[in-house]
């Protein structure tokens, strides 16, 4: 089941790699936070204590509920374009991300973690979570689609944590909760910002910044 | 070798019955065609004795070449690829009789067949020759010979395409004659009875032949990026050539490449991954160029680089087995490889002469231009169209039996054996791809070609070519038959060939022959039943008619009564989905003009494909040659005194480093 | 002996019902009544009655198709097996001749298309062959991955050795298996969302526009070879899905069976709620299978 749950992660990563379109990509990094949420009260539910109870909960809504409905909020605000302006098409971001998982596996089996008792997918779902996150920054040009990027890197170290909670305390996972939701806000000024300042939030604009 | 001898005769005779009265098309070309047919025959017989009995025979002559000895030898290796060369030889040369006189071949008919000949003997020398320096020479003369083949052919570039070959071949053979010096100097004679002293050389030494030997005979077999000769040259030349080059004479890479790897003793670890992933990538970009293509001869010679990636792929996997011991995954592997070989020369061959005799009726080998040719050429088409199953490796026919063998490797690999799982998925990853693929363009082919309605006036008037022509074909379609519902008696031979592979003879195969070559027979017997099974289907479809109306009428035109001929879809059309997916790879340039108004008017559509390699690698590669080479142009003056001090110099010069 | 060919001979004969079921289920949906449940049978009764109608342009090829058509589906159904009853003919890589067996199958139904020279028809040939082209490698890597799960690649092994305490251990490889194949079936069936068939405008049609100069007999063949091909490609995936290895003969056959009306009632509920991809979409929908079955094949 848990498995399962894992492989979610990672066809959702694949999902947000395969899609243009900014409003699919918020809902699936939604609908990836809620999995997540769920993932953490499952991976413990025999013995469920309040601490992962509470991380549970706050990342199915935080990351599945409060920051996408922030992010289309954004999207509505500043009347973003609805393409995510790929510079990399769907079959080739498909295949790297496929690459790239094969690579994860070959290295989650190289690197075994201390404290993982749940599934041998954790570290190779963590680190192409991780990948998926830094190409989505790299390869997209919208300023959200950025965010989204950086979302999903995060919920790579998530289950990560969730992993290997023993050893992670409750402080961090629920610090890092908070972080990002601050970030995201940020964020979002940010983008209101430039999309004040270049009546637009494609990324090849902050060039005009060079002085 | 008696045998061998009486072919070898045979042919002579043939060959000077041509000579005797080349523009005849009677008595004298009857006869050589009679003559060619059973030095073909004999000679097979001599092969199968061979692989049988396994009784090697071994001839030495005396000669004057200076390090080099005559020695001919046929074991079970040469023997098999003996066996495409003496069948496919001798039905090329009776397809070729009435080729040749066609009006639409305009070549001097002497020189035609001599280089013909030249080509077909040299061919037989090469995998005969148990020599070094023997090989090499014989090796020469196949690119020679069929070079002449080549710019004598009908092609509008074939002046280019003899080029480009020529500048292949002998850029590959130089590999080839560093290798088997460097072999020679090793192992103290190019004898090829002393090469299995190669196996004993440190890995590093063996790796620098291996590498050596992939680039020299896979610029003849055709592998990736060094195929770019095989779409120029193949085309050019007379389709019974094209079908003796496409069918056997690639395969004489394969052979060489087989025979060093044989004598290299246990492989590297990474020369099986090497070969695996230069045949997958082989097969799967050759097939895509290969679907592309507008012209029915070059999408064969892409179709041919294709199925040699898919036999390296074989050798690929089967190499790794050997690697970590999984006797069962090698055997498959290498005898899908062989088995591949023999299938592709039938099949493949029958596909050329079948684009020949299409060629020789409408004058054209543009498949857009062709059309409707299937009841104009039932006898062509229907060859044909078992050419085009076979290759696509359906059953019943003979390509889906090596097929099946180098999945069954894969699969076998990837359910039972743990250290081969990688390789496995991706043959079976790269197979199955090129499978949809390579079904996807002969339906092209097919199609195009020979259903719907003519597309232009060259196929109005096509007619079925003459008997020599049309028995050929017959032959071939029905060797395709043949071979795959016979298969499991035709296994033994390359059994016969694995167990002569120096880690293997150790190890007791007939175990794992036993199963394989059990597997097959039930394919072979499924084959049989599907034959069967259609025929029933047959028979019920007559019984339910019978007595019932059977009307005529035109083709549903979603209520348009005046269908016209262009509104048909074109190869181009047809394969179009397959290439604007690939179209990072291929490249297409498109050209249109008119068509976008609201209102017809005259518009046009063309669009052109070069080679990736070609266009990316070779090209600006030899304009930096021949640039770089400008500089020094200098040196010629065109005064020949100077020259001549220039010689003179440099014997100079050749003395004192010699003293030294 | 007797009892292997139960499969077969129930394939034969329920093969057209899955159409029948999947139509009610729309017409479920859409609030009508619909046709009745064995309108299929009525079909293919009416078919067989006829004579045929062919274009001055077909030839051998064209009438070839429709009876190979049949004969190959035939020879198909005696490689599955059922539950734990084992397969008519069984051996070492029977799958790969499964798959080849559909593969010239389409081939000649392309090649029939081609034969009529019309327009629309070279259309829906020339798409059929390039979504084809992804799918084979999509249901070759599934399988490929089932065979190293079951350490066989015969389809009666793995079935035997597919049971439930495999889905106890290797979901995640099952279900992504299933997703490809699931995707795979709805392609080659060339149902909703790669294909309509029951569109009325030709341009946008795949299969139903290649048999459209068939006629009488021959359409009863195609019709009743495309039922055929519907229930092989659903008990691969009903033999996955459902892993009840009873050996009790009834309890096997009757699992296949309902699995498959499920399968039915699921490709139904698919059509009425999803509509049809642009074209060009479809090569990625295919794409997407294939990374199912890959990452199935990756996980394990």
């Amino acid at each position: 089941m848990l498995d399962l749950l894992i492989i979610m992660v990672v066809l959702t990563n694949l999902r947000l790699l395969a899609t243009s379109r900014i409003e699919s990509l918020i809902s699936w990094a939604g609908i990836q936070g809620m999995v997540l949420g769920i993932f953490a009260l499952l991976s413990r539910w025999k013995h469920l204590e309040p601490d992962i109870f509470v991380v549970g909960l706050a990342a199915f809504s935080f990351k599945g509920i409060v920051i996408p409905a922030m992010l289309f909020r954004l999207v509505v605000a500043v009347r973003s374009k609805r393409e995510a302006d790929p510079y990399v098409g769907f079959i080739a971001s498909n295949l790297i991300g496929l690459l790239a998982f094969v690579g994860a596996l070959w290295l989650g089996h190289r690197l075994p973690i201390p404290g993982n008792d749940m599934s041998n997918l954790v570290l190779p779902a963590t680190l192409f979570s991780i990948f998926s996150g830094l190409f989505l920054i790299i390869s997209r040009k919208n300023a959200i689609s950025q965010v989204i990027g950086f979302l999903t890197m995060e919920n790579g170290t998530f289950v990560l944590g969730v992993g290997t909670l023993y050893y992670a305390p409750f402080l961090v996972e629920i610090g890092a909760l908070l972080d990002i939701l601050v970030a995201v806000l940020v964020w979002s000024v940010l983008i209101r910002y430039m999309n004040r300042a270049f009546h637009g939030i494609t990324t090849e604009q902050l060039t005009k910044l060079k002085g | 070798m008696t045998f061998l001898l009486v072919a070898t005769v045979l042919i002579f005779l043939a060959w000077l019955l041509r000579l005797l009265k080349p523009e005849d098309a009677g008595i004298f070309s009857v006869g050589s065609m009679v003559l060619s047919f059973s030095a073909g025959l004999v000679g097979a017989v001599q092969c199968v004795l061979t692989l049988t009995g396994s009784c090697e025979a071994f001839f030495r002559m005396p000669w004057e070449m200076p390090f080099a000895t005559f020695v001919l030898r046929i074991d079970s290796l040469s023997a098999f690829f003996l066996l495409p060369i003496f069948g496919i030889g001798a039905i090329a040369a009776v397809f070729g009789s009435e080729y040749m006189h066609s009006p639409h071949e305009k070549s001097n008919l002497s020189v035609s067949w001599s280089a013909y000949y030249l080509l077909w003997l040299s061919m037989i020398l090469v995998v005969l020759a148990a020599d070094g320096l023997l090989f090499m020479l014989a090796w020469e003369m196949t690119v020679v010979s069929s070079f002449f083949l080549v710019i004598s052919g009908d092609g509008n570039r074939k002046m280019h395409a003899g080029w480009v070959y020529l500048l292949a071949s002998h850029l590959g053979a130089g590999f080839l004659l560093v290798m088997f010096i460097l072999l020679g100097r090793e192992t103290g004679s190019f004898e090829f009875a002393s090469l299995s002293k190669a196996a004993d050389f440190s890995n590093d030494f063996r790796s620098l032949i291996f590498l050596l030997a992939v680039i020299g005979f896979g610029t003849k077999a055709g592998f990736m990026p060094l195929h770019v000769w095989l779409p120029e040259a193949h085309p050019a030349a007379p389709s019974h050539v094209s079908a003796l080059m496409s069918g056997v004479m690639i395969k004489t890479g394969i052979y060489g490449l087989i025979r060093i790897i044989f004598s290299l003793g246990m492989p590297v670890w990474w020369w099986g991954w090497f070969l695996l992933l230069i045949g997958l990538l082989s097969g799967i970009i050759a097939i895509v160029f290969a679907l592309a293509q507008h012209n029915l001869k070059r999408l064969l010679a892409y179709s041919s680089v294709e199925n040699v990636g898919i036999m390296t792929a074989g050798l690929g996997i089967g190499l790794l087995a050997v690697n970590s011991g999984n006797h069962l995954v090698a055997l498959l592997g290498f005898s899908g490889c062989l088995m591949h070989v023999l299938n592709h020369a039938v099949f493949k061959s029958l596909l050329f002469l079948g684009a020949g005799s299409v060629l020789v009726q409408t004058e054209t080998i543009e498949i857009d231009n062709l059309g409707g040719l299937f009841k104009k050429m039932p006898w062509t088409a229907v060859s044909f169209m078992i050419g085009c199953v076979s290759i696509c490796a359906f059953p019943p026919f003979n390509g889906f039996i090596s097929e099946f063998m180098i999945f069954m490797a894969a699969f076998n690999a990837v359910s039972i054996a743990d250290s081969l799982v990688a390789p496995g998925i991706l043959v079976i990853l790269g197979l199955s791809l090129i499978g949809g693929l390579a079904a996807a363009c002969f339906a092209k082919a097919f199609s195009i070609v020979f259903l719907g309605n003519p597309r232009s006036y060259h196929a109005v008037d096509a007619k079925e070519s003459g008997k020599a022509m049309r028995y050929s074909l017959a032959f071939l379609a029905i060797s395709c038959l043949i071979l795959s519902v016979f298969a499991p008696v035709f296994l033994s031979m390359p059994f016969a060939v694995v167990r002569s592979y120096a880690p293997l003879t150790s190890i007791d195969l007939s175990g794992f022959a036993a199963e394989t070559a059990r597997v097959v027979g039930i394919v072979s017997l499924c084959s049989l039943a599907l034959l069967i099974l259609t025929a029933i289907s047959v028979l019920f479809r007559q019984f339910r008619l019978r007595n019932r109306e059977i009307g005529s009428e035109a083709t549903w035109g979603c209520g348009y009564d005046q269908p016209s001929v262009s509104m048909q879809y074109t190869g181009a059309s047809f394969a179009q989905p397959l290439t604007e997916l690939f179209d990072g790879v291929l490249g297409i340039k498109h050209e249109s003009s008119g068509g976008d108004q609201y209102f017809p008017a005259k518009a046009s559509y063309e669009s052109h494909i070069n080679d990736l390699f070609e266009k990316m690698l070779f090209i600006p590669a030899f304009r930096f040659i021949s640039d770089s080479l400008h500089k020094i142009v200098w040196i010629q003056s065109g005064v020949v005194q100077l020259s001549i001090l220039m010689i003179a110099l440099t014997l100079f010069l050749l003395m004192i480093v010699g003293l030294f | 002996m007797i009892t292997n060919l139960f499969h077969p001979l129930l394939a034969l004969i329920f093969a057209p019902l899955m159409r029948g079921i999947i139509n009610k289920t729309k017409a479920f949906f859409a609030g009508r009544l619909g046709p009745p449940l064995l309108q299929p049978y009525y079909d293919l009764k009416k078919l067989l009655k006829k004579g045929c109608v062919y274009s001055k342009t077909t030839g051998f090829v064209f009438v070839l198709a429709p009876v190979a058509g049949v004969a190959l589906c035939v020879l198909c159904l005696l490689f599955l097996p059922c539950g734990n009853l084992p397969a008519l003919i069984s051996f070492q890589g029977d799958l790969i001749f499964i798959v080849y067996l559909l593969g010239i199958m389409r081939f000649l139904t392309v090649l029939a298309a081609m034969d009529t020279g019309s327009a629309f028809e070279g259309m829906g040939a020339s798409r059929e062959v390039a979504f084809s082209a992804l799918a084979e490698p999509t249901m070759l890597f599934g399988l490929a991955a089932l065979a190293r799960k079951a350490e066989s690649f015969s389809l009666t092994p793995m079935m035997h050795r597919i049971t439930a305490e495999v889905w106890l251990t290797d979901a995640p490889t099952l279900a992504m298996v299933i997703a490809g194949l699931l995707l795979v079936f709805l392609a080659e069936n060339s149902r909703i969302p790669v294909d309509d068939p029951a569109t009325h405008l030709e341009l946008t049609m795949i299969h139903e526009v290649m048999i459209l100069d068939h006629s009488g007999v021959d359409l009863g063949f195609i019709e009743y070879a495309s039922a055929l091909k519907m229930w092989i490609l659903g008990s691969l995936i009903i033999g996955l899905a459902v892993p009840i290895r009873s050996g009790i003969i009834w309890a096997d056959i009757f699992s296949v069976l309902v699995g498959l009306i499920a399968l039915a009632i699921l490709v139904g509920v698919i059509e009425s709620i999803m509509a049809r991809f642009r074209m060009r979409l479809v090569p990625q929908l295919l794409i997407g299978a294939c990374i199912f079955s890959i990452i199935g094949f990756l996980v394990q």
